[in-house]
């Protein structure tokens, strides 16, 4: 399929700019998104009051509406982009930015669980094991037909790296990347069993 | 003999000529009565796209303990060609935080909070249920009622509320800051 060229219009500059991501988690819980491990994201917001205040809110005023959409910014050819425009409870639009070599399994978690956790940052070197009760909030990502794209980008960007830092050959690196990737995708479709299938011996009698 | 008289006594010529300026004149006759129909179908599809016109008849913020509340008496007027519907009713508030930046947060038209008090008592219009049909050429009558948690605006300073109509084409009427009586209620009664 061929990319498409698109303009975004963003409300304010500092739209413009991806959120750094400070650290990143996997959790999965049962009775959320399908007991799903999702990606969670620990984001920057020195300078995204905005996002803040929106993680903030979303803990009273409930679920909303959110827009979701792959791409890539003008110019960064290793990185692919997450566009998330936020419609209801509060109207953000926030881009998140990962390196396709060394940030992709964060895409491919996103892509398995089809969702992510966002929260704020407490600190520059902050940990969700540092606070595991931090307000965060769930961002559905439909399946909307990267999945094919981003396998073939995944393969070939990893190999690609494999290559330039262990200096395997063309083949050695190609297998090395079809291994990392195959071993990352079982860890990563675990799912937490269903509150049903956790019932007691006395349950199922 | 003159061949250039023979050539303008040729009735031939005339004939040819007249029908000539028949046909320019039918043209810029029929060109006339296209654009006319052009215009008047234009007109027509104008009328058939879906829109919806609000009026405030009346609008309060109260304040309580816990959340503020918000109340639109508004005429909803369909002036179009095709019967609708109000799919979604919104108040979209922008505060204030951090370094004046501007959070918009949007909050759905809630039909349980009925508060008899803020609204004068005024029993003669209804709240509007959702969906709301409002058929083409009709005009409906009601409020629209929202409450925003304290919590959920925290720190946050009002800056601006617009109301939102969504109808069921997707399309969005909007009626921009609403001047509102506010009040303080201290008591616990929302």
């Amino acid at each position: 399929m061929k990319a498409k060229k698109t303009e975004v219009h963003v409300r304010a500059p500092r739209e413009r700019k991806p959120v750094r991501i400070v650290s990143d988690a996997a959790v999965s819980t049962r009775g959320t998104h399908g007991g799903r491990m999702l990606l969670l994201l620990i984001l920057d917001t020195s300078d995204r009051p905005d996002i803040e205040e929106f993680i903030r809110a979303h803990q009273s005023m409930g679920p909303g509406d959110v827009q979701t959409q792959w791409g890539q910014i003008d110019g960064h050819d290793r990185t692919i982009a997450l566009f998330l425009t936020f419609i209801r409870p509060v109207e953000l639009f926030m881009i998140l930015e990962f390196d396709i070599a060394t940030q992709g399994f964060m895409i491919d978690q996103i892509l398995t669980a089809h969702g992510l956790y966002i929260c704020v940052a407490e600190r520059d070197d902050d940990r969700l094991a540092m606070n595991p009760d931090r307000p965060k909030v769930i961002v559905e990502v439909g399946g909307i037909g990267f999945d094919a794209e981003w396998d073939k980008l995944f393969h070939k960007h990893l190999a690609k790296y494999l290559r330039d830092t262990y200096t395997l050959s063309r083949a050695d690196a190609r297998r090395g990347a079809r291994t990392v990737i195959a071993d990352w995708r079982k860890f990563g479709h675990f799912r937490m069993p269903d509150v049903r299938d956790c019932t007691g011996p006395a349950d199922r009698e | 003999m003159n061949p250039s008289s023979n050539f303008f006594a040729d009735p031939r010529l005339w004939i040819a000529l007249a029908s000539l300026v028949v046909s320019i004149c039918s043209a810029i006759y029929s060109g006339l009565k296209a654009s006319r129909a052009l215009a008047i179908s234009e007109s027509q599809e104008r009328r058939r796209q879906p829109q919806f016109g609000i009026h405030l008849a009346n609008a309060y913020r109260q304040c309580t303990l816990k959340r503020q509340l918000f109340g639109f008496l508004v005429s909803v007027a369909n002036p179009t060609d095709i019967n609708n519907s109000v799919a979604r009713a919104e108040l979209q508030i922008t505060c204030l935080v951090r370094d004046r930046t501007s959070v918009v947060c949007r909050i759905q038209h809630n039909p349980q909070l009925n508060n008899r008090k803020s609204r004068n008592a005024d029993p003669s219009h209804a709240i509007f249920a959702l969906p709301l049909r409002v058929d083409a050429h009709q005009t409906a009558s009601g409020w629209f009622l929202f409450a925003l948690d304290n919590d959920a605006i925290g720190a946050a300073t009002i800056d601006a509320h617009s109301l939102l109509l969504e109808d069921t084409h997707g399309v969005t009427s909007v009626l921009t800051a609403p001047t509102l009586r506010e009040s303080m209620d201290e008591s616990e009664e929302d």
